[in-house]
């Protein structure tokens, strides 16, 4: 028998249509028109000093946990730490797998991994998260945006791996 | 993310993301991506499976090697022997059914996973300023 076989999820039209039926306004997606702008690459990954940012809410035992209301703040996980030391907090993903197993939205050890073997040439000493869902633009784009830039900027960071929930 | 991926990219810090959503990623237009076909929450694998943790990240971060142009590459792994998980996402509610809203309350006081957890964290800070106030917490 054939598998079922599907196309990808068009999220934009099933969560549109998700809340106009529910009564909520008309959500304004973010949509670029122009080409995004590429850094110049000087070295190769296996060469580079490679960041990690995540959306999914991860936080460290320890660390004030994020809130669910537009929370622009993000939390430096050191890139050395146990898995077992980190937890994930969200209102709009079913956490079920994140907290069996922090990898599957923060690939902590996998990037271990790839530095070890020479892969990458080294990690940032902090891996950067924050709240994905956030629901005004502006926040992300002069809040928190330009502080992960600036924290990456300051640990003189190559080249960084984004972590979409 | 797609605004993040921008502003990391033009203070010259390149980026390569991995999606679980291709038109959203489509439409933000992130630089580099690999697009994986599994349910939201599950972005880098599943849980144990460090090996195909480890060959997704590699996958996103060859890209930062290999392309200057943008880049949305499909990645060749499913999350299941067919895609019926597809069928109860985000399912558009038929009007008048009760559809109600199944995401957690909207509340700004920290969310923690344990009741441990809140302990530790209110220990470690009792005496010091409210670093949560700078957007920074260690």
């Amino acid at each position: 028998m054939e598998a079922n076989r599907q196309p990808p999820i068009n999220y934009i039209e099933r969560i549109t249509a998700t809340y106009e039926a529910l009564g909520y306004d008309h959500y304004q997606w973010r949509e670029t028109i122009s080409p995004p702008v590429f850094a110049k690459r000087v070295k190769s990954v296996s060469e580079s000093k490679i960041g990690m940012i995540a959306t999914g809410g991860v936080y460290s035992s320890g660390q004030i946990a994020f809130h669910y209301r537009d929370d622009a703040t993000y939390r430096a996980i050191p890139s050395s730490i146990e898995a077992s030391e980190l937890r994930a907090t969200h209102f709009a993903y079913d956490l079920t797998g994140a907290r069996q197993d922090i990898n599957v939205v923060f690939p902590i050890e996998a990037m271990r991994a790839l530095e070890k073997e020479g892969r990458v040439g080294s990690l940032a000493e902090n891996f950067l998260t924050c709240m994905g869902g956030i629901y005004s633009q502006r926040r992300v784009e002069e809040e928190l945006a330009p502080k992960l830039v600036e924290r990456y900027l300051a640990e003189e960071v190559d080249a960084v791996l984004l972590v979409p929930v | 993310m797609g605004l993040i991926a921008h502003q990391l990219e033009k203070a010259g810090i390149a980026t390569t993301a991995i999606s679980t959503a291709k038109d959203i990623t489509e439409s933000v237009r992130t630089p580099r991506s690999v697009f994986l076909d599994f349910p939201q929450g599950f972005t880098t694998g599943k849980t144990g499976d460090r090996n195909l943790t480890i060959n997704i990240v590699q996958a996103a971060l060859s890209l930062l090697d290999e392309t200057e142009e943008e880049t949305l590459t499909t990645l060749p792994y499913s999350w299941g022997d067919d895609d019926s998980w597809k069928d109860t996402v985000f399912q558009i509610p038929e009007s008048g059914s009760g559809a109600a809203d199944n995401r957690l309350e909207r509340s700004d006081l920290p969310q923690y996973q344990t009741d441990l957890d809140m302990e530790q964290a209110k220990e470690k800070h009792a005496e010091e300023e409210c670093l949560l106030c700078s957007g920074i917490d260690y």
